[in-house]
């Protein structure tokens, strides 16, 4: 499954990478800003909670209305063990790609696409320590207003849903994220 | 008829003793007598004293039952002291004068007609071997009855001197000398012998503890007591001399055990061992499983939790056991402000059983306590 993942995301990355020397103005964007993530495993959110995290992405115009879109973003948490109440740790950080729609209204340029996400996680505490990488899905939705000098700001909203299962415990390790960002239009 | 009042015991505590011999009071009830009371038992702030009143009755009676005794005829509503033909025992309160206990007499001539005793209720009583003692003070008043009048020690002092249960030799020669002694004379009468048999000296005890005695009397063993400290815990007028002592309610520790023998002229005979009372199971001892997982470690915890016994002292620690198999493994020891313990790593599905004991600072772990711990 991941390696599969890989793959398709190797591939979008060439197709942008392949229009790059000919992008006109509008057809490439840098956003870097923060995130506040909604877990969508209720133990993720009983014990961590919700928190923020960095978030960037860049677009890539491919045809028309379409652009490649690679993200990343991170969420790093600690809580207690329900019973004990020794600490626990979390680590999430996921990486991924996709193609998006984009269209404009007025001052605004709105977006949605889809795409596949990679999900790095580490959770250590006294019972012990679960860490891999899975892949799942993702869902974005979003617009952007230039400001000046190809400056925008970003707002946008996304959900992913990144099952694992390291051992007897099954989670998805998704969940709903809003990010505010700035970034550059070229 | 000459009617007459006498005060018979204070309050106040004898300070020496003087080498005494008894005082008659220059009236007796006729030889023979065999003489019927009634007791009040409504009048008086405690209960259960009618066993401490027939026990010294039962006391006087078997110095020489033919020359003279008592016999209990049931309860009256009769309160105080009345000449009514019938001898009354009751509470009243007197006020909080030093007076313990009154004996009223009334005669004729030499010849007592009639007593009536009036224990005062505004004292504090007790039946278990406090202050102040119903049979010591019955067994006094009852002294008054039967025709002796105060002497400087023994029974018939006038001041209460802590308890006394029995009639001493001065007091029982008096007694002899107006009634005169039972067949094979009183005066060779030996005194009983009397052995704990259970539980053995040095004994580690616990829950329900066998108490036992062999006492034996040339003349016959009129009761058997048994304490605990200095609480009483039984008294017993026939062989065999067994009882049970329940050490729940008692602190753990060192524990002195005696068992009195009295026999029928009131000569008395002690045994007292020690004992070890190990400390007793600490009380609602359970346990929970609970689910301590994170969100993608699984983890399931026995949370057990107990309380301090009331009567466990000197406690050092806490040992909880459990049960693997035919084996116990010691899972942890805890110190004794510890109420709370988690069994780590359990299995979700799996039932468990658990031992708690008290260890006490001797080291000696006490009763067990056990819970049980199912699956969700």
């Amino acid at each position: 499954m991941m390696r599969k993942s890989a793959i398709v995301l190797l591939l979008m990355a060439a197709a942008a990478v392949s229009h790059v020397g000919a992008a006109p103005r509008d057809a490439f964007s840098v956003k870097a800003g923060a995130g506040y993530f909604y877990p969508a495993e209720s133990s993720l959110k009983k014990i961590y909670g919700n928190g923020t995290g960095w978030n960037a992405e860049m677009n890539l115009k491919l045809v028309s209305i379409l652009d490649f879109w690679a993200f990343g973003n991170g969420y790093r948490k600690s809580g207690r063990l329900p019973v004990t109440a020794e600490s626990t740790t979390m680590r999430l950080t996921t990486f991924g790609g996709g193609l998006k729609l984009r269209a404009a209204a007025g001052p605004l340029r709105l977006y949605a696409g889809i795409g596949a996400a990679a999900c790095a996680y580490r959770e250590a505490n006294a019972i012990g320590v679960a860490q891999g990488t899975n892949v799942g899905i993702i869902g974005q939705a979003g617009f952007y207003l230039p400001i000046v000098a190809g400056l925008l700001i970003d707002l946008a909203g996304d959900y992913a849903s990144i099952k694992v299962k390291p051992a007897a415990i099954a989670a998805d390790l998704g969940g709903t994220r809003l990010a505010v960002r700035l970034g550059y239009v070229f | 008829m000459r009617r007459r009042r006498i005060r018979i015991l204070s309050a106040c505590l004898l300070l020496a003793g003087a080498a005494s011999a008894y005082v008659l009071m220059g009236v007796k009830w006729p030889t023979g007598t065999n003489m019927g009371f009634t007791v009040n038992l409504a009048s008086a702030k405690i209960s259960g004293q009618l066993s401490s009143v027939l026990s010294a009755a039962a006391t006087w009676s078997a110095l020489n039952p033919s020359g003279f005794r008592m016999t209990y005829q049931g309860p009256t509503a009769v309160v105080g002291y009345h000449y009514d033909g019938a001898n009354t025992i009751g509470w009243q309160d007197q006020g909080a004068s030093s007076t313990l206990a009154t004996t009223y007499t009334w005669s004729s001539g030499a010849t007592i007609l009639e007593n009536d005793i009036v224990f005062n209720d505004a004292q504090t009583w007790s039946i278990t071997g406090g202050s102040y003692d119903v049979e010591t003070v019955a067994l006094h008043e009852m002294g008054h009855v039967v025709g002796l009048d105060h002497s400087s020690s023994g029974i018939m002092q006038a001041y209460y001197a802590g308890i006394q249960r029995s009639i001493d030799a001065d007091a029982r020669a008096g007694f002899y000398a107006m009634y005169g002694a039972p067949a094979g004379g009183g005066g060779s009468d030996h005194p009983p012998t009397v052995s704990i048999t259970a539980p053995a000296a040095g004994a580690l005890v616990s829950g329900m503890v066998p108490f036992t005695a062999a006492a034996s009397d040339d003349h016959g063993v009129g009761k058997v007591e048994f304490y605990v400290g200095a609480v009483l815990v039984t008294r017993m007028t026939a062989s065999p001399y067994q009882t049970s002592w329940d050490s729940s309610a008692s602190y753990n520790g060192a524990t002195t055990l005696k068992a009195v023998a009295t026999d029928t002229i009131g000569q008395t005979a002690s045994d007292q061992i020690g004992v070890v009372l190990i400390p007793h199971a600490p009380p609602n001892f359970s346990g929970i499983k609970k689910n301590n997982s994170s969100t993608l470690l699984e983890q399931y915890i026995n949370v057990l939790s107990w309380e301090a016994h009331p009567y466990n002292r000197d406690i050092q620690s806490y040992r909880l056991y459990r049960q693997d198999g035919s084996v116990w493994t010691l899972i942890g020891e805890f110190d004794t402000q510890t109420l709370t313990a988690m069994d780590k790593n359990v299995k979700k599905s799996a039932a468990y059983t658990y031992i708690l004991k008290a260890v006490d600072n001797g080291g000696r772990p006490g009763d067990g306590a056990t819970a049980q711990v199912k699956a969700p």
